[in-house]
């Protein structure tokens, strides 16, 4: 069946603000495509996100949107989900904004395990800001603040989150829209945080430099580096470097969700209150 | 039964990045010339007769919301920023 996208989009504000070819298109796509699935109503969901490129995601939808500080994102998401334990908590922002300035809120999210779901849209590079390195660019590659390549090593955003206690941790990428939106469908049923590392293609910025300045051979190349987790497994480490691995890491769902938590433990009080 | 379907470009949207060429598995879109957009080519099925209709690979990636596959006779409507209709229907 179809997908009815203008159904889920502001349909005034199109057409959208990203450069032609850029893989954020596809991830939002994915997403909408993923609630489709799942029938949500529109009223029930509530999409934050921070600055930056893929950040411009929640200004195209047509549910409830909050456009926050750079980086800030998932504190505004954590606090609407506390008010507002119904409703459906998604953050949409880039590489730059969950994971360099937002970063410690990230991990604080993933360690609470609140109900939110996380779709890290990870293009390696600062896009709007004039393609600075950002804390996912590849070791080796050039960035505008990196001409001679990057000496940083990268975060890996699945060992992360899992590391801080996210209970889904999946990821996809642009190659492969479909799979993506079958995890992005489990990260949002799950129950907990969940963080969906969405590899996305800049081909004007980190493209532009490093040689794959085409959007077609930008999404080649992407497709030539992933690697699903079932043939993970039988390659050596050796094949595996310079690889990403897609699929889904993680699923742990013993680990109580925060904002039941939290509604446990004042429901006796608010039951004894006395007005 | 499902109805026939086939790919609907917007030409409103396509910015000809060349990502659904790229993927279909029939060879069923190309870019042609079209010197009335920025971009100088614009996105066209080609070849609907030769579409599988089940993939959806070009609608997937299609990163602008411009290409649907649509079930033949079902007119698309969409408006945009400067608040045109914008129809294609086959």
């Amino acid at each position: 069946m179809s997908v009815d996208y203008p159904r889920y989009l502001r349909n005034d504000k199109l057409p959208l603000y990203w450069c032609p070819g850029c893989g954020n298109g596809i991830v939002l796509k994915a997403l909408l495509g993923a609630i489709d699935d799942l029938r949500w109503e529109k009223d029930d969901m509530v999409m934050v996100s921070g600055i930056g490129c893929a950040a411009r995601g929640s200004g195209y939808v047509d549910f409830h949107t909050l456009h926050t500080l750079h980086g800030r994102a998932v504190p505004a998401a954590t606090a609407i989900k506390m008010c507002h334990p119904s409703m459906h908590v998604i953050v949409f922002s880039g590489d730059g904004d969950m994971l360099a300035i937002g970063g410690n809120h990230f991990i604080h999210a993933c360690r609470r395990n609140i109900n939110i779901t996380m779709v890290v849209v990870n293009n390696w590079i600062y896009g709007m800001t004039g393609g600075q390195y950002s804390p996912t660019t590849p070791p080796g590659s050039k960035a505008s603040t990196m001409p001679q390549g990057n000496i940083d090593s990268n975060f890996d955003v699945v060992e992360l989150a899992r590391g801080a206690g996210a209970t889904f941790v999946a990821r996809g990428s642009v190659a492969e829209p479909a799979l993506l939106k079958n995890y992005l469908r489990k990260g949002l049923e799950h129950k907990g945080a969940s963080v969906i590392d969405a590899i996305s293609s800049c081909h004007t910025q980190w493209g532009g430099r490093n040689q794959l300045g085409d959007p077609v051979q930008l999404v080649e190349h992407i497709r030539n580096m992933t690697v699903s987790r079932n043939n993970a497994d039988v390659l050596s480490r050796e094949e595996l470097t310079g690889k990403l691995v897609t699929g889904i890491f993680h699923q742990d769902l013993e680990k109580k969700e925060y904002a039941q938590a939290y509604a446990e433990l004042s429901r006796p009080v608010e039951q004894n209150v006395v007005v | 039964m499902a109805a026939q379907q086939t790919p609907v470009v917007i030409n409103r949207f396509c910015t000809s990045c060349g990502l659904c060429v790229d993927v279909c598995p029939k060879n069923v879109l190309e870019l042609v010339e079209d010197l009335h957009v920025w971009t100088g080519s614009m996105c066209k099925v080609a070849r609907p007769e030769d579409c599988v209709r089940k993939c959806r690979f070009c609608e997937a990636i299609c990163p602008h919301f411009a290409i649907s596959v649509a079930d033949v006779g079902v007119e698309l409507v969409f408006q945009d920023s400067h608040g045109q209709m914008v129809t294609k229907s086959r």
